[in-house]
């Protein structure tokens, strides 16, 4: 039997703050969404985000790398620094060699991006910033960390939309299990950007959006209407078990494995609510071959307890996700808890970077993140909501699915399972 | 039992994988036979810049794709909305998928998609981005940038031929679509899928092209890779899709194959973003790891397709990364770089140099180094320099490196 992979670290930079405040914050359905910073000459609205905070860069990085980096590179430097403090790895010689890192991201450092072409178009080529430069490909995170930790191993970035950080676990975990290494930081980060508000604001899927009302996010709210756009930066340290056993390290949950599914979509838009509910099959399928049940059985502890869901507040995405969910949780949909985040820390692309941080601490406290917007549920969940009402499970929590429906329609469902 | 999809059970690694499908477009042609022909040929495509002005640029040179029409094949509504690094990747996969005659739809959940890309519709981005700052556009709106997140090309080949395994999209920068082969390999091993569409592409840029031209790194006239008087790189753009199959399922439909692809290795410099580290410790660590995988020695290797990109710092660093790892065996492998031909690529070149070395493998010739004049005396290797040889080969590697100081090999063996 193929070594198992296990999480024994996390570290969060969140619109709820580091780890202890993002894991109490969820819990309490707190949430992290303020008034937006006025920083640039765009539009008005919307007038709602969700921007990291407690958070100091410097507390974390050396001085000398840290002036060359970027907001991205910051928040996933200091997400990994966090993970290996908690969980207590110490990457060097040898153990450095093997390690790699797995980031993904939908939009990478899009704000400098910008600021770069500004220079560029306003002063011409000759004037273009070369230090900036290096800073705006997609792995620059990757990068740094590889250069503030001395690891050698398997550097890699991924691009997934609104499914980035479920991808960037998804790759993490056939590249230890072909072998490439024993220990991967993997997650993701996404910054809060002028550009991709305007877009999404274009597209109608912000926050009052066009049917005007109060700007708020409230995932699977029957009265929702548009998403709060966030940031933030979530690791992991992922480990073989026999890695993480043979240095006498914690065990958080074992990463069980992923699920992929092509839901037909418009590689331009989320899939609609009847190719939602026909999914979810495909995944269920692949999911029971890694012996999840979907029946939580509350005698024996076991099944799934809890799914993390990218519902984002949008009348379309809670749609296709309720209707895939009631598929893929089946006669067991009666007893798993649904939440999604997005209500606490905005929508980012690597929101599920940080969902797959709350499913590992759900598992090690057995408490879950609630929806602590929502006044009036929307019918069509079939299924229990964590609300600001709904006690800690009984038996605490055995597996958490982590739930990715991203434009384009390349599902991932990723499983947490207890140690 | 970890991560094995249902009714599959666990391959393990020495399940031998093969490419049955091969496509490109890109600066010296728009298919793999014309392709073949150019390469052996050692023609050049780096030109004068037409894609945008590039007027105050201190080069103005770059490798482009040139009178590509959009296919009619493509339904209406992504004739419009297709970037043009989507629209050279559905070219690229179009041709692949011809050549494989792989039937998708016999087994749509069995054919994975990914794709390495950097900038992917960043263009028309930059044009609107420039409409704004001259008021011409008062805010951003959506069609100019749908092509700008990298996920879309991805998406789109889903789309169009219907695969509906799993899906990735790799930004690595200039590795990207090295590893992209690499991670269809593993999903073929591990039993996600029994075939992939692995691949990458790139379009020309501003952003890219002003940042290389910042960094001073762009030559003035077309690269030299390995030559004394190498003074820079030149861009290219393009994209290449190979067909990956595990060689049992090629078998039980009779595919034909163009090579094998053994393994690959994966190694981060962890030194500085864009320079190498100076002892060449990660590129010979991504080499040594994926000899190593792949189970060939140094003296197996008759045939290096070089990163190259014709800066003075990556050649000599690449050269002696090679000495580090071949030892007295790097005397008897040829090493050239393609990007002397069609430019550097980017999120492309990994694809489109793996491309050119399993035709290297199966036609039998050394593709040449052009513009290589004077070889560097420092760099002491055969770089095959100006016209092609014959040469038979059994096995060859691809080096691909990238900003972030990440690298990775992939060796592939004669079919």
């Amino acid at each position: 039997m193929r070594d198992a992979i296990v999480v024994t670290g996390v570290g969060v930079v969140s619109p709820l703050g580091p780890l202890p405040a993002f894991w109490s914050g969820l819990c309490a359905g707190t949430s992290g969404i303020a008034a937006r910073t006025p920083q640039d000459d765009r539009p008005a609205a919307p007038q709602l985000e969700a921007r990291v905070r407690d958070w100091h860069a410097r507390d974390h990085i050396r001085p000398a790398l840290l002036r060359r980096m970027d907001h991205t590179s910051r928040m996933v430097v200091s997400a990994c620094r966090m993970a290996l403090t908690d969980a207590e790895l110490v990457l060097e010689g040898a153990r450095a060699e093997d390690a790699g890192i797995v980031v993904g991201t939908a939009f990478g450092n899009l704000s400098e991006s910008e600021d770069f072409l500004r220079g560029l178009f306003a002063k011409g080529p000759g004037l273009a910033n070369p230090l900036t430069f290096p800073n705006l490909v997609m792995n620059a995170p990757t990068g740094y960390v590889a250069i503030d930790l001395g690891i050698r191993g398997p550097n890699l970035t991924v691009v997934r939309g609104e499914a980035s950080g479920e991808a960037a676990l998804a790759l993490a975990f056939d590249t230890i299990a072909a072998g490439h290494a024993d220990v991967l930081l993997a997650g993701g980060v996404d910054e809060l950007t002028p550009v991709a508000r305007d877009v999404y604001s274009d597209l109608a899927l912000l926050s009052p959006g066009a049917t005007g009302g109060e700007e708020w996010s409230s995932p699977f709210d029957r009265g929702r209407n548009g998403y709060v756009m966030g940031e933030g930066a979530a690791m992991l340290v992922l480990e073989r078990a026999s890695h993480a056993e043979s240095r006498g390290a914690r065990i958080y949950a074992e990463l069980a494995g992923y699920a992929t599914e092509s839901i037909p979509a418009s590689p331009h838009d989320w899939p609609t609510v009847a190719a939602g509910a026909a999914s979810g099959r495909a995944t269920a399928e692949q999911l029971a071959a890694l012996g999840m049940r979907p029946v939580a059985d509350r005698d024996d502890r076991a099944g799934i307890t809890l799914v993390v869901s990218c519902a984002n507040s949008t009348r379309r995405l809670d749609a296709v996700e309720a209707a895939r969910l009631a598929t893929l949780l089946g006669a067991g949909a009666r007893h798993a808890l649904v939440t999604s985040l997005k209500g606490s820390i905005g929508e980012l692309g690597a929101a599920g970077a940080l969902g797959a941080a709350a499913a590992v601490q759900a598992i090690a406290t057995g408490d879950v993140p609630r929806l602590g917007a929502l006044r009036a549920p929307d019918p069509a969940c079939t299924f229990p909501l964590a609300t600001r009402s709904t006690p800690q499970p009984p038996g605490g929590v055995a597996e958490v699915l982590l739930s990715a429906t991203p434009r384009g329609g390349g599902a991932i469902t990723v499983l947490f399972r207890r140690p | 039992m970890n991560g094995v999809p249902a009714g599959h059970t666990a391959a393990g690694p020495a399940v031998p994988v093969v490419v049955t499908g091969l496509g490109t477009v890109n600066a010296l042609a728009h298919s793999t036979a014309a392709f073949a022909t150019a390469l052996r040929a050692g023609t050049c495509a780096i030109g004068p810049v037409t894609g945008f002005d590039a007027t105050g640029y201190r080069s103005r040179i770059a490798a482009e794709v040139k009178d590509l029409a959009i296919p009619t094949w493509l339904p209406s509504p992504l004739r419009r909305r297709a970037s043009r690094s989507d629209l050279f990747a559905l070219v690229a996969a179009k041709e692949a998928l011809t050549d494989s005659r792989l039937d998708i739809a016999a087994a749509p959940t069995r054919v994975g998609i990914v794709l390495g890309a950097t900038t992917a519709g960043m263009m028309r981005g930059e044009t609107a981005l420039f409409e704004r700052i001259q008021g011409t556009r008062r805010r951003y709106t959506t069609t100019p940038l749908l092509g700008m997140p990298m996920a879309t090309s991805a998406d789109l080949l889903a789309t169009v031929f219907g695969c509906e395994g799993p899906r990735l999209v790799l930004s690595t920068a200039c590795s990207s679509s090295a590893t992209a082969l690499g991670v269809a390999l593993d999903w073929i091993r591990l039993g996600r899928v029994d075939a992939v569409l692995a691949g990458g592409t790139e379009s020309m840029c501003r952003t890219i092209f002003a940042g290389f031209n910042a960094l001073h790194a762009l030559a003035l006239e077309p690269c030299r890779p390995f030559d004394r008087r190498r003074a820079g790189l030149s861009l290219g753009e393009g994209a290449a899709v190979l067909v990956i199959e595990s060689a049992a399922h090629a078998a039980r439909r009779g595919a034909g194959t163009h090579a094998t692809i053994l393994g690959y290795g994966m190694s981060a410099d962890g030194h500085h973003l864009t320079a190498p580290h100076p002892e060449g410790v990660g590129a010979a660590l991504a080499m040594r790891r994926a000899l190593a995988r792949s189970g060939v020695g140094p003296a197996d290797v008759g045939y290096i397709n070089a990163h190259g990109t014709g800066t003075p710092l990556n050649d000599g660093v690449e050269a002696s990364a090679i000495r580090q790892v071949f030892g007295s065996a790097a005397d008897r492998v040829a090493v050239s770089s393609t990007k002397s031909a069609l430019g550097h690529t980017l999120g492309a070149a990994g694809a489109i140099e793996g491309l050119t070395t399993i035709l290297a493998l199966r036609d039998g010739f050394l593709p040449p180094t052009v513009n290589l004049d004077e070889p560097d005396p420092a760099c002491e290797l055969d770089f095959v320099p100006r016209t092609s040889r014959p040469a038979e080969l059994h096995y060859a590697l691809s080096n691909s490196y990238g900003f972030g100081g990440n690298n990775t090999t992939v060796v592939f063996g004669r079919a």
